[in-house]
Protein backbone atom coordinates (compact mmCIF):
# COMPACT_ATOMS: atom_id res chain seq x y z
CA UNK A 1 0.00 0.00 0.00
CA UNK A 2 1.41 3.41 -0.86
CA UNK A 3 2.10 5.61 2.21
CA UNK A 4 2.27 9.31 2.40
CA UNK A 5 2.88 12.24 4.88
CA UNK A 6 0.50 15.48 5.73
CA UNK A 7 2.17 18.37 7.00
CA UNK A 8 -0.25 20.93 7.79
CA UNK A 9 -1.02 22.74 10.90
CA UNK A 10 -5.03 22.23 11.14
CA UNK A 11 -5.68 19.02 12.94
CA UNK A 12 -9.02 18.96 11.05
CA UNK A 13 -6.97 18.96 7.67
CA UNK A 14 -4.43 16.50 8.07
CA UNK A 15 -7.97 14.49 9.24
CA UNK A 16 -9.51 15.53 6.23
CA UNK A 17 -6.51 14.72 3.99
CA UNK A 18 -6.20 11.10 6.01
CA UNK A 19 -9.47 10.11 4.76
CA UNK A 20 -9.00 11.43 1.15
CA UNK A 21 -5.54 10.00 0.81
CA UNK A 22 -7.03 6.63 1.98
CA UNK A 23 -10.21 6.91 -0.46
CA UNK A 24 -6.94 6.85 -3.00
CA UNK A 25 -5.22 3.69 -1.39
CA UNK A 26 -2.88 5.75 0.62
CA UNK A 27 -1.97 5.41 4.21
CA UNK A 28 -0.21 7.97 6.12
CA UNK A 29 2.82 7.25 8.09
CA UNK A 30 3.51 10.66 9.28
CA UNK A 31 2.50 13.93 10.07
CA UNK A 32 3.36 17.29 11.00
CA UNK A 33 2.04 21.01 11.45
CA UNK A 34 5.00 22.96 10.57
CA UNK A 35 7.67 22.82 7.77
CA UNK A 36 10.57 22.21 10.21
CA UNK A 37 9.48 18.66 10.58
CA UNK A 38 9.53 18.12 6.83
CA UNK A 39 13.04 16.91 5.86
CA UNK A 40 13.00 14.92 8.99
CA UNK A 41 10.25 13.25 8.30
CA UNK A 42 10.75 12.61 4.83
CA UNK A 43 14.20 10.80 5.69
CA UNK A 44 12.34 8.35 8.28
CA UNK A 45 9.52 7.56 6.49
CA UNK A 46 10.44 7.90 2.44
CA UNK A 47 6.85 7.82 1.39
CA UNK A 48 5.21 8.00 -1.79
CA UNK A 49 3.65 11.14 -1.76
CA UNK A 50 3.56 14.24 0.86
CA UNK A 51 1.17 16.64 1.28
CA UNK A 52 2.04 20.28 2.34
CA UNK A 53 0.20 23.36 3.42
CA UNK A 54 1.82 26.48 3.18
CA UNK A 55 1.26 28.52 5.49
CA UNK A 56 2.01 27.58 8.57
CA UNK A 57 4.05 28.43 11.76
CA UNK A 58 7.65 28.09 11.41
CA UNK A 59 9.23 26.97 8.16
CA UNK A 60 6.18 27.52 5.70
CA UNK A 61 5.29 25.11 2.40
CA UNK A 62 7.31 26.43 0.10
CA UNK A 63 10.22 26.84 1.77
CA UNK A 64 9.88 23.45 2.81
CA UNK A 65 9.19 21.75 -0.32
CA UNK A 66 12.28 24.05 -1.89
CA UNK A 67 14.56 22.20 1.11
CA UNK A 68 12.90 18.35 0.23
CA UNK A 69 13.25 18.83 -3.47
CA UNK A 70 16.86 19.99 -3.27
CA UNK A 71 17.62 17.21 -1.08
CA UNK A 72 15.25 14.48 -2.72
CA UNK A 73 14.72 15.46 -6.31
CA UNK A 74 12.04 12.60 -7.00
CA UNK A 75 9.64 13.16 -4.10
CA UNK A 76 5.88 13.72 -4.71
CA UNK A 77 5.16 16.90 -3.53
CA UNK A 78 0.76 18.14 -3.23
CA UNK A 79 0.78 21.42 -1.93
CA UNK A 80 -2.67 21.49 -0.10
CA UNK A 81 -3.29 24.89 0.76
CA UNK A 82 -6.17 27.93 0.04
CA UNK A 83 -3.29 30.46 -1.31
CA UNK A 84 -3.54 31.23 -4.85
CA UNK A 85 -0.78 33.29 -4.97
CA UNK A 86 0.48 33.57 -8.90
CA UNK A 87 4.22 33.44 -7.81
CA UNK A 88 3.70 30.99 -5.31
CA UNK A 89 1.92 28.84 -8.01
CA UNK A 90 4.65 29.34 -10.47
CA UNK A 91 7.73 28.68 -7.80
CA UNK A 92 5.77 25.47 -6.80
CA UNK A 93 5.83 24.52 -10.70
CA UNK A 94 8.88 25.41 -11.21
CA UNK A 95 10.93 23.38 -8.66
CA UNK A 96 9.07 19.99 -9.27
CA UNK A 97 5.77 20.04 -6.88
CA UNK A 98 3.47 17.38 -8.18
CA UNK A 99 0.63 19.21 -8.18
CA UNK A 100 -1.35 22.19 -6.13
CA UNK A 101 -4.76 21.83 -4.76
CA UNK A 102 -6.45 24.23 -3.51
CA UNK A 103 -8.61 24.42 -0.53
CA UNK A 104 -11.55 23.96 0.77
CA UNK A 105 -11.05 20.59 -1.43
CA UNK A 106 -13.03 19.27 -3.69
CA UNK A 107 -12.88 15.52 -2.54
CA UNK A 108 -13.40 13.94 -6.14
CA UNK A 109 -10.69 16.07 -7.61
CA UNK A 110 -8.59 15.35 -4.75
CA UNK A 111 -8.80 11.74 -4.59
CA UNK A 112 -7.89 11.51 -8.57
CA UNK A 113 -5.23 14.07 -8.04
CA UNK A 114 -3.49 12.04 -4.90
CA UNK A 115 -4.55 8.62 -7.95
CA UNK A 116 -2.52 10.09 -10.06
CA UNK A 117 0.58 10.95 -8.49
CA UNK A 118 0.62 7.76 -7.07
CA UNK A 119 -0.13 6.04 -10.42
CA UNK A 120 2.92 7.91 -11.37
CA UNK A 121 5.10 6.24 -9.01
CA UNK A 122 4.24 2.98 -9.77
CA UNK A 123 4.63 3.94 -13.64
CA UNK A 124 8.15 5.67 -12.96
CA UNK A 125 9.38 2.27 -10.49
CA UNK A 126 8.18 0.36 -13.27
CA UNK A 127 10.18 1.75 -15.45
CA UNK A 128 13.23 1.82 -14.01
CA UNK A 129 13.31 -0.94 -11.49
CA UNK A 130 13.06 0.65 -8.61
CA UNK B 1 22.31 6.32 -11.21
CA UNK B 2 22.49 3.28 -13.22
CA UNK B 3 23.58 3.81 -16.86
CA UNK B 4 20.30 2.33 -18.94
CA UNK B 5 23.31 1.82 -22.17
CA UNK B 6 25.76 0.49 -20.22
CA UNK B 7 24.49 -0.20 -17.05
CA UNK B 8 27.97 1.48 -15.04
CA UNK B 9 26.49 2.83 -11.78
CA UNK B 10 27.28 6.24 -11.64
CA UNK B 11 27.03 9.09 -8.91
CA UNK B 12 23.80 10.67 -8.34
CA UNK B 13 25.51 14.22 -8.84
CA UNK B 14 27.24 13.01 -12.97
CA UNK B 15 25.23 14.53 -16.01
CA UNK B 16 27.54 12.03 -18.51
CA UNK B 17 28.14 8.16 -17.95
CA UNK B 18 31.34 7.38 -16.72
CA UNK B 19 31.36 4.36 -18.38
CA UNK B 20 30.20 4.86 -22.28
CA UNK B 21 29.80 8.95 -22.13
CA UNK B 22 26.46 9.38 -22.88
CA UNK B 23 24.01 12.12 -21.31
CA UNK B 24 22.49 10.69 -17.70
CA UNK B 25 20.17 13.21 -17.89
CA UNK B 26 17.54 15.02 -20.02
CA UNK B 27 16.64 18.51 -19.63
CA UNK B 28 12.65 19.10 -20.46
CA UNK B 29 12.26 21.16 -23.03
CA UNK B 30 8.89 22.29 -21.79
CA UNK B 31 10.14 23.54 -18.18
CA UNK B 32 13.60 22.97 -18.79
CA UNK B 33 13.38 20.59 -15.57
CA UNK B 34 16.50 18.69 -15.73
CA UNK B 35 15.15 14.66 -15.49
CA UNK B 36 17.40 11.76 -15.02
CA UNK B 37 17.47 9.89 -18.86
CA UNK B 38 15.52 7.34 -17.26
CA UNK B 39 12.56 9.32 -16.41
CA UNK B 40 9.42 8.78 -18.29
CA UNK B 41 7.39 12.26 -16.68
CA UNK B 42 9.17 15.38 -16.38
CA UNK B 43 9.65 15.86 -12.74
CA UNK B 44 9.04 19.57 -13.40
CA UNK B 45 5.77 19.63 -15.26
CA UNK B 46 4.66 15.70 -15.36
CA UNK B 47 4.71 16.09 -19.18
CA UNK B 48 4.99 12.19 -20.19
CA UNK B 49 8.52 11.66 -21.68
CA UNK B 50 8.55 7.49 -23.35
CA UNK B 51 10.97 9.07 -26.11
CA UNK B 52 13.51 10.05 -23.26
CA UNK B 53 14.65 6.91 -21.65
CA UNK B 54 14.51 4.66 -24.68
CA UNK B 55 18.34 4.00 -26.26
CA UNK B 56 18.68 5.98 -29.29
CA UNK B 57 19.39 4.51 -32.56
CA UNK B 58 21.12 5.36 -35.09
CA UNK B 59 20.10 5.06 -39.01
CA UNK B 60 22.99 2.69 -39.34
CA UNK B 61 21.86 0.30 -36.78
CA UNK B 62 24.36 1.39 -34.41
CA UNK B 63 23.63 2.18 -30.71
CA UNK B 64 25.57 6.31 -30.79
CA UNK B 65 28.00 7.51 -28.74
CA UNK B 66 25.81 10.50 -28.53
CA UNK B 67 27.30 14.39 -27.58
CA UNK B 68 24.91 16.61 -25.00
CA UNK B 69 23.99 18.65 -28.22
CA UNK B 70 23.50 15.61 -30.45
CA UNK B 71 20.98 14.53 -27.70
CA UNK B 72 19.13 17.76 -27.15
CA UNK B 73 18.76 18.27 -31.08
CA UNK B 74 17.36 14.61 -31.66
CA UNK B 75 15.14 15.79 -28.32
CA UNK B 76 13.99 18.22 -30.67
CA UNK B 77 12.55 16.11 -33.02
CA UNK B 78 10.04 14.16 -30.38
CA UNK B 79 6.33 15.32 -30.39
CA UNK B 80 7.15 16.55 -26.47
CA UNK B 81 9.21 19.19 -27.83
CA UNK B 82 6.34 21.29 -29.53
CA UNK B 83 3.69 20.65 -26.51
CA UNK B 84 1.89 24.04 -25.73
CA UNK B 85 3.32 25.52 -21.94
CA UNK B 86 0.44 25.64 -19.41
CA UNK B 87 -0.31 28.67 -18.39
CA UNK B 88 -1.83 30.69 -15.48
CA UNK B 89 -4.81 33.63 -16.04
CA UNK B 90 -4.37 36.58 -15.08
CA UNK B 91 -7.25 37.21 -13.17
CA UNK B 92 -8.03 34.98 -10.26
CA UNK B 93 -6.28 31.30 -9.78
CA UNK B 94 -9.17 28.63 -9.80
CA UNK B 95 -8.34 24.29 -9.40
CA UNK B 96 -9.19 24.18 -13.42
CA UNK B 97 -6.06 26.77 -14.35
CA UNK B 98 -4.06 24.53 -11.59
CA UNK B 99 -5.00 21.42 -12.78
CA UNK B 100 -3.91 22.24 -16.37
CA UNK B 101 -0.41 24.00 -15.01
CA UNK B 102 0.65 21.12 -13.20
CA UNK B 103 -0.20 18.15 -16.02
CA UNK B 104 -3.85 17.80 -15.79
CA UNK B 105 -6.10 15.34 -14.30
CA UNK B 106 -6.49 11.63 -16.57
Amino acid sequence: MANAIVVDDSPIMRMQLRNLLAQAGCQVVGEAASGDEVLALYEKHRPDLITLDIVMPGKDGVTAATELLAKFPDANVVMCTSLTTRDKVLACQKMGVSHYLLKPFQSERAVAVFRQVLSRVDAARAGTGR
Amino acid sequence: MTCPHCQRVNRVDRRFCGGCGRSLTVTCTSCDYVNDVVDRFCGGCGISTPALGEVVQLPNGGVPMLSHSELETLLAEVPMANAPVASLPQGPIAQDDLDRLFGGIE
